[in-house]
């Protein structure tokens, strides 16, 4: 195919930048429709496009709490997308009720989505203490937690490198705060792995340890109070730990 | 034992939440590195950076591995995530481009077998080593988001003497680092 290829192929590096112009970037996009030329070349300079979006130096460390913060958004976005999921006969079955409720009582409807939030939490820890109980059918080890007022259990399966902390009667923290989760290295070094705020309706507590790394690396676990969001090591007070 | 990316990638679509942590802690820190260049505010980048990582939570099934390897695709998608951040900062219009990185991303070519670090610090040198007018254009249009005549009204220079500047500059750098590693 013969086409003038020069107005448009002049413009590939600028359109790999996004420099172009919103017209001469539909115009560029019309002509690659066809012309193999420029999409050699278009081909070639994404490459340098490409390479820009880690051609940055020095390397920046991402400070640690950002990952805890993260992980929280996570946690309520998944929580999020599990109720929204829900629906379907529930909807139908809902969207009567509702009706029914709030030409009645608009306070019994209020209690209604109280119930069916308490529900999918419900279901979330249900889910979890499936886990637990199946870690402890399983081969897992166990290692008491004693703390002022309560106890628990460090569930650990090195296989399968999965552990959970199981605590009873674990006090709230103050409002602006968190318990965070440290793994304890033979070295000393405490890295996080994960934060966790009690259970406020039973007695008892379980939170999973979250880390990339192997927990046989390590030799114990500590829990401090940290305030929200997580801290990049450990600043509060220690309130239980446990060598494994 | 490494997990392989595309693996924990498939991990995250069915939900699995270790592997999207394990994602983050290999590639945090060079994500971060890029979005700290766009946005020299920590606090600014730090919220780009988890912003990033929830978009990889919704959208990984999107991913395929023709689309290239996951870093360059994470890269692409907090490049973008950073550019709407800079708009929304300084009230600017769209995108100069409107390209999502997704559509960006279609066909480009699997890297080479050299690691992808190696590859970005010979790039970077030769960004480096471009004269001085040549290189301020390429990053105001690629890490800022701004269009050539944005540029121009920026530096009080003509269209044409940026359009020639950013043309010149890519040139240069096709010819000393890509053409270098594929002679």
């Amino acid at each position: 195919m013969t086409q003038n290829n020069d107005p448009f192929i002049e413009n590939i590096p600028a359109y790999v930048l996004g420099a172009l112009s919103r017209t001469e970037t539909a115009a560029l996009k019309a002509h690659l429709e066809t012309c193999r030329v420029c999409q050699a070349e278009l081909a070639q300079f994404q490459q340098i496009g490409d390479g820009l979006l880690g051609a940055i130096l020095p390397l920046q460390t991402a400070p640690a709490v950002v990952k805890g913060k993260l992980l929280e958004r996570l946690e309520a976005k998944t929580a999020i997308k599990w109720r929204a999921s829900g629906w379907g006969f529930r909807q139908l079955a809902f969207g009567v009720l509702t009706l029914l409720l709030i030409s009645t009582n608009l306070i019994a409807f209020q209690q209604i989505r109280s119930l069916r939030q308490q529900q999918t939490q419900l279901v979330s820890q249900i889910e979890k203490n499936h886990t637990i109980v199946g870690m402890l059918a399983a081969d897992t080890e166990m290692h008491p937690i004693d703390g002022e007022g309560f106890s628990g259990n460090l569930l650990l399966d090195r296989e399968k490198n999965l552990s959970y902390l199981v605590v009873w009667n674990l006090p709230l923290p103050p409002e602006d705060s968190i318990y965070q989760i440290w793994l304890v290295s033979p070295e000393g070094d405490r890295i996080d792995a994960g934060s966790f705020r009690p259970e406020t309706e039973r007695p008892f507590t379980s939170a999973a340890l979250l880390s990339s790394r192997n927990f046989t690396e390590f030799v114990g676990v500590e829990v401090t109070i940290e305030p929200l969001g997580g801290s990049d090591s450990p600043t509060g007070e220690k309130i239980m730990g446990v060598d494994y | 034992m490494k997990i392989d990316d595309h693996e924990l990638i498939s991990q995250v679509v069915r939900g699995d939440q270790r592997a999207f942590v394990i994602l983050y802690e290999r590639y945090s820190n060079r994500i971060y590195t890029l979005i700290l260049h766009m946005i020299d505010d920590r606090m600014l980048a730090e919220e780009v950076l988890q912003e990033t990582f929830l978009r990889l939570w919704s959208r990984a099934a999107q991913y395929t591995a023709e689309r290239g390897s996951v870093v360059v695709w994470l890269l692409a998608i907090a490049r973008y995530t950073a550019l709407e951040r800079l708009r929304f900062e300084s009230h600017r219009p769209i995108l100069s481009d409107g390209n999502e990185p997704t559509q960006l991303l279609e066909n480009l070519p699997e890297p080479s077998s050299t690691s992808e670090e190696a590859r970005w610090r010979s790039l970077y040198l030769a960004v480096q080593a471009l004269p001085e007018e040549q290189r301020s254009v390429i990053e105001l249009a690629y890490y800022q988001g701004l269009s050539q005549s944005e540029i121009a009204d920026m530096l009080q220079i003509p269209l044409g003497t940026v359009k020639t500047r950013v043309h010149s500059g890519m040139m240069r750098l096709r010819h000393q680092w890509l053409e270098g590693e594929n002679p």
